[in-house]
């Protein structure tokens, strides 16, 4: 079997790149030899006590949040598309982002103050009502013998529009709460600390580590029901799983930075072009790609606007479209010319 | 002992009976084929056969024990079965491919064994498809890929082997080259192969046994020239047949006589003197 391991390899050190330009720009510029020095545990005499307090507090639980929620999207990615077994396929297909969206509104609405693990009511909201929607879509669609995953997508589909619209009624009928309820749907990954960090890295680990155990069957399953059957997959236990580990992952970037856009879609194409299809590598590479495309966008967050800051939502998509555009072109370019 | 049985096994599909307690019983080593027209139930029973469909009565069974009591990984330890279609789109190598084969014998996540990768080897190499090991499958041509996924059926290393049209869209060359190393391996491995075919005369040279359905029974089981004759084939395909012999191997050979064509000429057979009447 061939490791791949230069492309790890590059992953790890292109990462640690970005967590140091990350750390280092924002409305306060901090020197970059001073950052890397306290980085890795020496004394840093160049940084001012506020600028420790800068990293310690604001930077560093920010920096790690955003890897951790691009990871987290990366695998979620990653297992919706093996389920759907479409690549157009994202973690929030299957309702998570709309139930997310409700859980986000009545929060808002109704004041919930309630907190859980260092998440606020409205985060704690947001990961209820994506885990419920995809419930409900699960349940509704692999009702009946023979349910298929095109049933289980339309069904995402119908459940999520429904949602949409109750949501959209709940904001028409409270227009005052809409600022605050939409800074959330754009993503932000502003005011998060380590307490935050902490229920992060445990979900996204716990749901990384359901979908990494199952990287063989998710190979057999890409080759069809039938196939997967004769090969022993229990169809019903490895869907099941597959959403819940799924889920899981979604839950964790939702409940820390919101709907962020495009990273679940983009990250697993990208991560297949590094090192191919097989989960078992495609799984920690699209979680590496995810990482780095969130901490990109979340220093131009940070620093286009600067001392403003913008959702790091938006930037995603602004940043992700037209990368997607020129990976499906590239990807059409190389299908033709090996026809 | 017989490797694989049915008994009374009745299918259907809401509420329109596809199959009506068909009964076989399969030896260890044969290799039986399965035939009919289309929609006469061929796929329904194969699939039946390994639990893909659960039939609404009447058992299966492997080594005499009941493929309901089975997990679906020790169903699948026993039953391989080859689906006549799949989806091609992954980017996944020959070799990724047929390791697979190896799924419900290795845990979830643990690579494979020492042995895992010797029956691997072996079942590339049984179909001549070594030296493809490294290609991507979206390069295979058809027979090439019948091929693959015959290897990894063989990779399941099951005593019972299902192939649902493992000849269709291949051409003569392919379609031989495949029933022949399905044969061997029958013989060589000691395995039970049911497989679908529409070829009559393939079925007669490649088959031990044929297992003729019609109108959802199983009308006739038994060698080549207990099955194929006119009247049988009229009342499976609605079709008139002379069956002769094979002027080489011997085999029945059987020749379509065309409506469409007017008169029908005879063949000269003064050498082989061999048209039989039914």
């Amino acid at each position: 079997m061939k490791y791949p391991i230069v492309p790890f390899a590059i992953a790890f050190v292109f990462l640690l790149a970005l967590a140091i330009v990350s750390l280092v720009s924002g409305a306060v510029s901090i020197s970059a030899y001073g950052v890397l020095q306290w980085l890795f545990g020496f004394e840093a005499p160049s940084l001012t006590n506020t600028e420790r307090t800068i990293l310690m507090q604001l930077r560093l639980p920010r920096v790690i949040t955003a890897c951790l929620v691009g990871c987290s999207l990366g695998i979620a990615g990653v297992g919706f598309q093996g389920l759907f077994r479409n690549p157009l396929a994202d973690p929030y297909v299957i309702g998570a982002s709309s139930g997310a969206g409700l859980g986000v509104t009545l929060a808002v609405v109704l004041g919930f103050q309630a907190s859980f693990a260092g998440l606020s009511g409205v985060a704690l909201s947001a990961v209820v009502g994506s885990l419920l929607a995809v419930s409900v879509v699960f349940a509704i669609g692999s009702v009946g013998r023979g349910s298929s995953v095109l049933t289980l997508l339309l069904a995402g589909v119908a459940v999520s529009s429904m949602i949409n619209a109750i949501a959209s009624l709940l904001m028409y009928l409270n227009d005052d709460s809409v600022v605050v309820i939409l800074a959330w749907l754009m993503g932000s990954l502003a005011g998060n600390d380590w307490s935050i960090v902490m229920a992060t890295t445990a979900s996204s680990l716990f749901g990384f580590a359901i979908l990494w155990s199952m990287s063989r069957p998710m190979d057999v399953f890409l080759l069809g029901d039938v196939t997967s059957e004769s090969l022993g997959l229990d169809l019903f236990r490895f869907r099941i799983l597959l959403v819940v580990g799924s889920s899981i992952a979604t839950a964790a970037a939702v409940a820390s930075a919101g709907i962020i856009g495009f990273v679940g879609l983009i990250a697993p194409h990208v991560a297949r072009r590094l090192v191919g299809p097989r989960h078992l590598w495609l799984l920690p590479m699209s979680a590496c790609v995810g990482a780095a495309i969130m901490m990109v966008a979340d220093v131009a967050a940070r620093t286009v606007v600067a001392p403003a800051e913008l959702p790091v939502g938006i930037l995603t998509a602004i940043l992700g479209c037209p990368f997607f555009l020129f990976l499906l072109k590239s990807r059409k370019a190389t299908q033709d010319g090996a026809a | 002992m017989s490797q694989l049985t049915s008994k009374e096994l009745t299918f259907s599909y809401s509420n329109r009976l596809i199959l009506d307690r068909i009964s076989m019983e399969l030896k260890a080593g044969e290799v039986v084929v399965l035939l009919g027209a289309n929609g006469a139930g061929k796929t329904t029973l194969l699939q039946s056969l390994c639990r893909q469909l659960r039939p609404e009565a009447g058992t299966v069974e492997v080594a005499e024990r009941d493929i309901k009591l089975f997990t679906r990984r020790s169903l699948a330890q026993n039953i391989a079965f080859m689906p006549q279609h799949e989806n091609r789109q992954s980017e996944l190598t020959v070799q990724d491919i047929v390791s697979l084969g190896r799924t419900p014998h290795c845990g979830w996540w643990m690579p494979l064994s020492k042995h895992d990768r010797e029956v691997v080897d072996e079942s590339l190499k049984a179909t001549g498809l070594s030296e493809f090991r490294q290609r991507l499958i979206t390069q295979l041509s058809g027979g090439e890929w019948r091929r693959m996924i015959l290897a990894r059926a063989l990779a399941q290393d099951a005593p019972v082997l299902l192939l649902d049209e493992p000849t269709a869209g291949l051409d003569l060359k392919y379609q031989f080259d495949v029933l022949d190393r399905v044969r061997r391996m029958a013989r060589e491995r000691n395995l039970v192969v049911v497989v679908t075919l529409h070829d009559l005369n393939h079925a007669a040279m490649f088959g031990d046994r044929l297992a003729l359905l019609s109108n959802r029974a199983l009308i006739a089981i038994g060698t080549a020239r207990e099955v194929l004759t006119p009247s049988l084939i009229r009342q499976a395909f609605d079709v008139s047949v002379t069956v002769i012999d094979h002027p080489v191997h011997g085999t029945p050979f059987v020749v379509p006589m065309y409506p469409s064509c007017g008169d029908i000429q005879r063949v000269d057979t003064e050498s082989s003197n061999a048209v039989r009447d039914d």
